[in-house]
C-alpha cells in the first residue's frame, strides 16, 4: 500500500505540487517572537530603574542642592542685617546630618571655614550696631543658655530679641521639622530645624524677621 | 526560455530543446532525484532517463505545465531506480525513511493495479484537498518531495519539532481517511 500511495502521490494535482515549490524561506518575523518582546521589555524596565535611580545618585544634582541652599543662607543673612536691630542674638540650631556628604562640606568650609562642621549644631547670629554687618559662631548643641560664651551674654540687649515661648513648625510630612523655642528667661530664642533642605530653615527664618 | 518554446523545439525534433530543459529544469531534477536516491551517479543516470522520456513522450503529449511533467517523469524514475535496487538489497537514504513513516502507518498490503491506482489517486487527491494549506505542503514537500524535515522547516518557516507533529497527524489522517474510503490497512 505504502509503495501505491507513494506512486499513486506523483498524479495529484499540480497546485499541490507548486504550492510548496514555491515556498522561500521566509525571514524571522521578529515582532511576532514572545522572546523579542521579553528581551525588549527586560531592557526597558532595566532602563526605566536606572532612569529612576540616577537623580538619587547624581552628584551634580546634589551640589546644586546644596548650592542652592547656601544661596538661600547668604539671603538669609542678608535680610537678617537689615531687620535686625543692634546686637541681636539668635541662635538656630541645624541638624546638618542630612548634609554630611563632601560637596557639602567643601561648599560650606570654602565660604563659612571654620564656623561650619558637620553634625548638628547652633549658629549663632549677631547684627552689629551698623545693621549691616554680622558675625557667626557656632556652638555644640548640648549648649544651654547658662554655657552661652559670655561675649555674646554681655553683648546681648535681651529687649530686642525675639520673643516667642514655644513655635513648633512641621511641613512636608516630617521631612522638615522647625522648632523654636524661648531659652529659659535669657532672651534667647533657639531655632532648631531638622530638615532635608536647608533653604527651608533660611526661608522660615526670613519669615520671621519680616 | 519559456516553457511553450521548449515545447515547440521538441516538436520540431531539435536536439537543442534537451539543452534547453537541463538548463531550465536541471536543477529542479537533480534536487528531486538526490532527494530520493542520495545517491550522484544514480541521480544523473535519471536525470538522463527523464530527458531520453520526454524527448520520446513530446510529441505526441502536450503538457499544459512542463515542469510538473518533469517533475513527476524525474520523480517516477528515481523511485523505479530505487526500488529496483531495494529488490536486491534494502537501500538506505531518505528514500527508505519516508517510505518506512508512511508504511508505518498504511502497513503495506500488495500493490495497487491500474483502477485500484487511479483511485487511490482520486482519493489522494481528496485527501489533501481536505488538509490545510500548511498541513498539504508539508506533507507535499515530505512525500512528493522528499524533502528533509529541516528544508521543509525552512521553507515553511516551521520549527523542526512542529514539522514532524504535522506530518505525524497527516500519516494518521491519511490512514483514516483511506480506511473511510475502504482501503485495507
Amino acid at each position: 500500500m505504502t509503495d501505491s500511495v507513494i506512486s499513486a502521490l506523483n498524479e495529484v494535482d499540480e497546485e499541490y505540487l507548486f504550492s510548496y515549490e514555491n515556498r522561500r524561506p521566509q525571514k524571522k518575523v521578529y515582532l511576532m517572537n514572545w522572546k523579542y518582546w521579553a528581551v525588549a521589555a527586560m531592557l526597558a524596565i532595566v532602563v526605566s530603574i536606572g532612569l529612576i535611580i540616577m537623580p538619587f545618585n547624581n552628584k551634580g544634582n546634589n551640589e546644586k542642592l546644596i548650592r542652592s541652599s547656601y544661596e538661600s543662607f547668604e539671603s538669609f543673612i542678608n535680610n537678617a542685617s537689615s531687620h535686625l536691630k543692634d546686637e541681636t542674638i539668635i541662635l538656630a540650631g541645624i541638624n546638618l546630618e542630612e548634609y554630611e556628604t563632601a560637596d557639602y562640606y567643601s561648599v560650606q568650609s570654602e565660604s563659612i571655614g571654620e564656623y561650619m562642621e558637620l553634625g548638628p549644631r547652633i549658629f549663632i547670629l549677631k547684627t552689629t550696631k551698623d545693621g549691616k554687618t554680622y558675625e557667626i559662631a557656632y556652638q555644640p548643641m548640648v549648649m544651654n543658655s547658662n554655657d552661652m560664651p559670655d561675649k555674646y551674654k554681655t553683648e546681648n540687649p535681651y529687649s530686642d530679641c525675639f520673643i516667642i515661648n514655644h513655635i513648633k513648625i512641621s511641613y512636608r510630612k516630617l521631612k522638615t521639622h522647625i522648632e523654636g523655642e524661648f531659652v529659659g528667661d535669657s532672651g534667647y530664642y533657639k531655632i532648631i530645624c531638622y530638615s532635608n533642605q536647608l533653604s527651608d530653615f533660611f526661608d522660615f527664618m526670613i519669615s520671621l524677621l519680616n | 526560455m519559456e516553457d511553450y518554446e521548449i515545447i515547440e523545439l521538441y516538436n520540431s525534433r531539435s536536439e537543442r530543446a534537451i539543452l534547453e530543459t537541463e538548463k531550465k529544469y536541471g536543477n529542479y531534477c537533480h534536487t528531486i532525484s538526490f532527494n530520493i536516491l542520495q545517491n550522484k551517479q544514480d541521480v544523473d543516470e535519471c536525470v538522463n532517463d527523464t530527458y531520453l522520456k520526454i524527448w520520446n513522450s513530446i510529441p505526441p503529449a502536450c503538457p499544459l505545465n512542463l515542469k510538473a511533467y518533469i517533475g513527476r517523469i524525474i520523480r517516477n524514475v528515481s523511485l523505479d531506480l530505487i526500488q529496483r535496487k531495494n529488490a536486491i538489497k534494502r537501500g538506505k537514504g531518505r528514500y527508505q525513511v519516508v517510505y518506512d513513516e508512511l508504511d508505518y502507518a498504511l502497513s503495506s498490503n500488495g500493490q495497487a493495479d491500474l483502477v485500484e491506482r487511479l483511485e487511490l489517486r482520486d482519493a489522494l487527491n481528496s485527501f489533501l484537498a481536505s488538509l490545510t494549506p500548511e498541513c498539504r505542503n508539508v506533507f507535499i514537500g515530505r512525500y512528493w518531495y522528499f524533502d528533509s524535515i529541516s528544508t521543509i522547516s525552512s521553507k515553511m518557516n516551521f520549527s523542526q519539532s512542529k514539522t514532524k507533529m504535522i506530518l505525524m497527524q497527516c500519516r494518521n489522517k491519511l490512514k483514516q481517511f483511506l480506511k473511510k474510503e475502504g482501503y485495507d490497512l
